[in-house]
């Protein structure tokens, strides 16, 4: 008897779970089915070959080509065809990633992956992204319409030809979790996970729990204007114009297609009521801290890129004398681009000309969006940097019940309900209370409403189409008025060798005595009063200098009349906007292989300016000796010789930031202790660290021109009263870590032994990504290598365009492939490339660019 | 040094003709059992079917209790691992990248990136079932007497 009960719950244990699986493990027989499972992800992995395919919803024909390399490039005979040809191909090559991108903004990726995700599905819905989507979709009109339309519809074609053939990729059937169809609205969520990921900042937080703990010291370390040496790009004279209405939060409002409830009274339990509010801001000052830690809490269990972090891309363009010419088909301007993002497999861009009367365009696009992000058109070519600035403000509310205090009476929040599915566990119910602010999000103590540019509607992709067709600055300049969120600095060059940059977006401003750099009030007092006008934002057309550098540094000077946010806002410190002025001024005349040399240079600009003092500091100290020198005085002596490029071969690079790394911390670890500040909520953003861009700009001041500040004390008094002693001991404390990590002599200890560069898989699954492998570079060079001693962040995308009377010429590289099929030849073909700092021509609209055809027929 | 079957031997050539005719008579047994649990596990496996190995393993186990001979079992378990084995296969032959794709699914599926991991999951599970199926039929079913499957024997 026992053996049959045995027999019997083994086997429909067994068959149980492989047909329906069992928490997080996935119904493993479809799934590994040898004829009908993973397994026909295959197919997609076998190299692309000619053929003749039916794409339903086409007006005409339409062909894609591909080069060996697998960029491609796509005819139409009209836009609409242009653009579903376009969704279809990016089906073809990342359906994976379409549907990861867009349940990452919709908050669906539990159902996905599992409960592991489930803070981040909560966060993006608390915030928004899926509400402003659905908002913009309503409101949007024109080319753009047709355009989210048409690609829709292309990408559902490759769905329904996917589903027909069972040729799933693999992590659906894996997950047992199939793409439902692709709509407009999915491509605007993608455009908001973008604009998110540039542009949502937690500053104000930040701030907020720096100040509780630093107090007067907060104010002097984390200023408005950086203690060091700017170059803005946009250096003035400025001109004050009234602000600009701002349109209302599309996240604040009743979302089109969400179930809806406003409450009047408490509702149902889900709106609980905030203690100890008091609407003073000094008096609830350990409230707002608590509030803030709880949000940062949060943040911590979101996925690394879902905060913007790390301020790292180029845009540079150059002209007239400072460009290499003579002749009428040499080149009139030039523009190199490298936009630093999270670097991942598949990347988030899909390279591709496009073609059809009327629209000529080519360069990269971002997966999920019609139309192209960065490249060139026959007139002109354009690319992008974040500008930084300050968009995300923070109100701390007033609330009795389910209703909040705003301009002098108790009002009603709006209500929204979600559940979120997960995999392997129960479905999730979130109730998101909105003020006038914003959403609420935070989970604790008092409510914190996010009152974020990026939920604000913006006609981006209009704004995209617009500047693909452009053909003069004042055009490229109308096309991007109505570009609000994220605020980017457009980069652009033209063919009568013009150049020019403007930072469309909105910048907003608040009345004169609030504090947008803290959480503010939420009563009303501080709400948002404009935007900086269009025409006073930051911008310049061909200066004197014949040179335009983007580095994210601050665009403009300490003049500007307007609020753009403080040094803690992520501006780049400013090294590699000085240097890129420097180093094209001293390649005059320019030549393309010069913008490729700038963007793969390694040179550190801050140990260039520093060096002098460090070696001065250290030799006055006695470290610097010959005969049969201390491992202290080798170390010293690479030092002294090195010229500061952060190669992987240098052992001095691994002594540079390895020191930089104990100066700082050396001199502001005792601070952070003696006045508790709570690093573990925001390990970026509070703590002392190298890259933390306030304080590696305040110790470059007074290591430069300060060396006896206060700071070097110590709280207690005690520390290393100047900059000399503070560099001998984290200099020693430098030598003392590489020799205990890496032994040998220092020439043994080469910066690729300690710095690596990955690119992580979308997927989370170590196996499919590339790297760790030894790299150069730090957060401040050219070619940045940005999150740790093993980066994921940098150069996501190398563009150079050279400019004549004869049209436009660019070569690009981005490190991945087009296809995401780990099989694929095409995965991570393009790595190489970029990792030896080569490129290939972009293709160019209208020319079939290579032997492999796809011809498409309605 | 004469071999056993040499002319020579005393027992001359009765035992090897008595071992030929009983590996043959296996043969002619198991053969057909593992081509035919074979061809229906990958069968199966074409048609979506993925628990078709169960049933071979049941239709193998209730075999053996209506007294067939032994072995049976194992060669359901060969026949289903076969079958299994031949759509992976048939996609290499056809050109397509199978390794890669068994080490990307066994990274997706949190297990070491290489590409027999993930084949020799799937054999397993097909090998699993045959032997669930097998005691099911086993537990289930009576179990015939001795002289009943000595009569079947051949």
């Amino acid at each position: 008897m026992a053996n049959l009960v045995g027999a019997v719950i083994v086997s429909a244990v067994l068959l149980g779970v492989l047909g329906f699986g069992f928490g997080s493990i996935p119904a493993l027989g479809p799934a590994l089915d040898p004829a009908r499972g993973a397994w026909t992800s295959a197919s997609g992995g076998q190299p692309v070959s000619s053929e003749q395919l039916h794409v339903q919803g086409l007006a005409g024909p339409a062909t894609v080509s591909f080069t060996a390399q697998g960029l491609a490039s796509i005819s139409a005979g009209n836009t609409h065809d242009l653009f579903l040809a376009l969704g279809y191909v990016h089906a073809k090559f990342r359906l994976t990633e379409l549907d990861a991108e867009r349940r990452l903004g919709a908050g669906r990726l539990a159902q996905l992956a599992g409960p592991s995700d489930l803070a981040s599905d909560e966060f993006e819905l608390r915030l928004g992204l899926l509400r402003t989507a659905q908002n913009e979709w309503a409101r949007t009109t024109g080319t753009a319409r047709v355009a989210l339309l048409a690609y829709a519809q292309g990408v559902n074609d490759d769905i329904a030809q996917v589903r027909a053939s069972g040729d799933w990729p693999a992590l659906f059937t894996l997950t047992g979790q199939y793409p439902s169809p692709w709509t407009p609205v999915d491509s605007l969520v993608v455009q908001g996970v973008l604009t998110q990921d540039l542009n949502y900042t937690t500053g104000p937080l930040d701030n907020e729990l720096l100040t509780k703990s630093l107090g007067a010291n907060a104010v002097d370390w984390f200023p408005t204007l950086a203690k060091n040496t700017q170059t803005p790009y946009d250096p003035g004279p400025y001109v004050k114009l009234p602000l600009t209405p701002v349109s209302p939060d599309a996240a604040s409002s009743a979302p089109v297609t969400v179930t809806t409830t406003t409450a009047l009274g408490p509702a149902g339990g889900s709106v609980g009521v905030a203690k100890g509010v008091t609407g003073s801001r000094s008096g609830e000052s350990s409230t707002v801290a608590g509030a803030s830690a709880s949000v940062l809490d949060q943040l911590s269990q979101l996925l690394p890129y879902e905060v913007h972090h790390y301020p790292d891309s180029n845009a540079w363009a150059a002209n007239g004398p400072a460009v290499a010419g003579g002749s009428a088909d040499q080149p009139r301007a030039l523009l190199g681009g490298d936009p630093h993002l999270p670097q991942t497999l598949p990347s988030i861009w899909y390279e591709v000309a496009l073609s059809a009367p009327g629209y000529q365009a080519t360069g990269v696009t971002v997966v999920g969006v019609p139309g192209i992000l960065l490249g060139h058109n026959a007139h002109i070519a354009w690319s992008l940097t974040d500008t930084q600035n300050s968009a995300t403000f923070y109100y701390a509310e007033k609330v009795r019940g389910s209703q909040y205090y705003w301009e002098g009476a108790w009002r009603p929040m709006t209500v929204v309900h979600y559940s979120i599915p997960v995999r392997g566990g129960a479905t999730n119910q979130i109730t998101v209370d909105i003020t006038a602010q914003g959403p609420i999000i935070s989970q604790a103590g008092l409510r914190m409403a996010v009152d974020w540019m990026g939920n604000v509607p913006s006609d981006d992709l209009a704004a995209l189409l617009g500047v693909d067709a452009a053909s003069t600055f004042a055009q490229f300049k109308a096309a991007l008025a109505g570009w609000h969120a994220p605020t980017e600095n457009f980069v652009y060059a033209d063919t009568s060798g013009n150049i020019g940059v403007i930072a469309p977006g909105y910048y907003p401003q608040v009345p004169t005595g609030c504090k947008p750099w803290l959480p503010m009030s939420g009563t009303g007092e501080c709400d948002i009063s404009g935007v900086i006008p269009y025409q006073a934002v930051p911008q310049a057309y061909d200066p004197p200098s014949h040179l335009i550098a983007t580095d994210n540094q601050r665009p403009v000077s300490g003049d500007y009349p307007y609020y753009v946010g403080t040094a803690l806002d992520f501006y780049d410190p400013g090294y590699r906007a000085a240097y890129a002025y420097s180093a094209l001024k001293a390649a005059e005349p320019l030549t393309t292989a010069s913008i490729a040399a700038l963007q793969n240079d390694l040179t550190d600009p801050l140990a260039v300016r520093l060096l002098p003092s460090v070696a001065s500091a250290l030799s006055a100290a006695g470290l610097s000796g010959t005969g049969l020198p201390s491992t202290d005085q080798q170390a010293e002596a690479l030092l002294r010789a090195w010229n500061g490029e952060m190669d992987q071969d240098s052992a001095a690079a691994s002594l540079w930031w390895t020191f930089w790394g104990e100066y700082l911390n050396g001199v502001f670890a005792p601070w952070w202790q003696a006045d508790k500040v709570p690093v573990i909520k925001d390990r970026l953003g509070l703590g002392a660290t190298a890259g933390d861009v306030p304080l590696d700009e305040d110790l470059e001041a007074w290591t430069l021109g300060d060396q006896s500040n206060a700071a070097f004390a110590g709280p207690a008094g005690h520390g290393f009263k100047t900059a000399d002693a503070a560099i001998v001991a984290a200099f020693k404390k430098a030598v003392a870590h590489l020799y205990a990590k890496l032994g040998g002599a220092p020439a043994t200890w080469t910066w690729g032994r300690i710095h690596s560069r990955s690119f992580p898989s979308i997927t989370g699954a170590d196996g499919l990504g590339y790297g760790p492998r030894a790299a150069g570079g730090d957060p401040f060079t050219e070619d940045a290598a940005d999150g740790g001693l093993n980066s994921s962040t940098g150069p996501s995308w190398r563009m150079i365009a050279a400019l004549s009377g004869n049209g436009v010429s660019a070569q690009g590289v981005y490190p991945g492939g087009q296809s995401e099929n780990p099989a694929s030849p095409w995965y991570t073909n393009l790595v190489p490339l970029w990792w030896d700092g080569k490129y290939l021509p972009v293709p160019t609209p209208g020319s079939d660019t290579g032997p492999t055809v796809w011809r498409l027929d309605g | 040094m004469a071999s056993p079957a040499s002319p020579a031997s005393p027992a001359g050539p009765a035992r090897p003709l008595a071992r030929r005719s009983a590996v043959l008579a296996a043969a002619a047994f198991f053969v057909p059992v593992v081509f035919i649990s074979g061809a229906a596990s990958g069968l199966g496996a074409w048609l979506g079917a993925w628990w078709v190995p169960f049933l071979v393993g049941a239709a193998v186990g209730a075999l053996g209790r209506a007294g067939a001979r032994r072995g049976l079992v194992l060669a359901g378990v060969a026949g289903a691992v076969v079958g299994w084995t031949v759509p992976l296969w048939a996609l290499a032959l056809d050109g397509q990248p199978v390794g890669a794709t068994s080490r990307a699914v066994a990274a997706l599926a949190g297990l070491p990136p290489y590409a027999g991991v993930t084949i020799a999951v799937v054999l397993l599970l097909a090998a699993l079932q045959v032997l669930v199926g097998a005691w099911l039929a086993r537990a289930v079913l009576p179990k015939k007497k001795t002289g009943e499957q000595e009569a079947v024997q051949p």
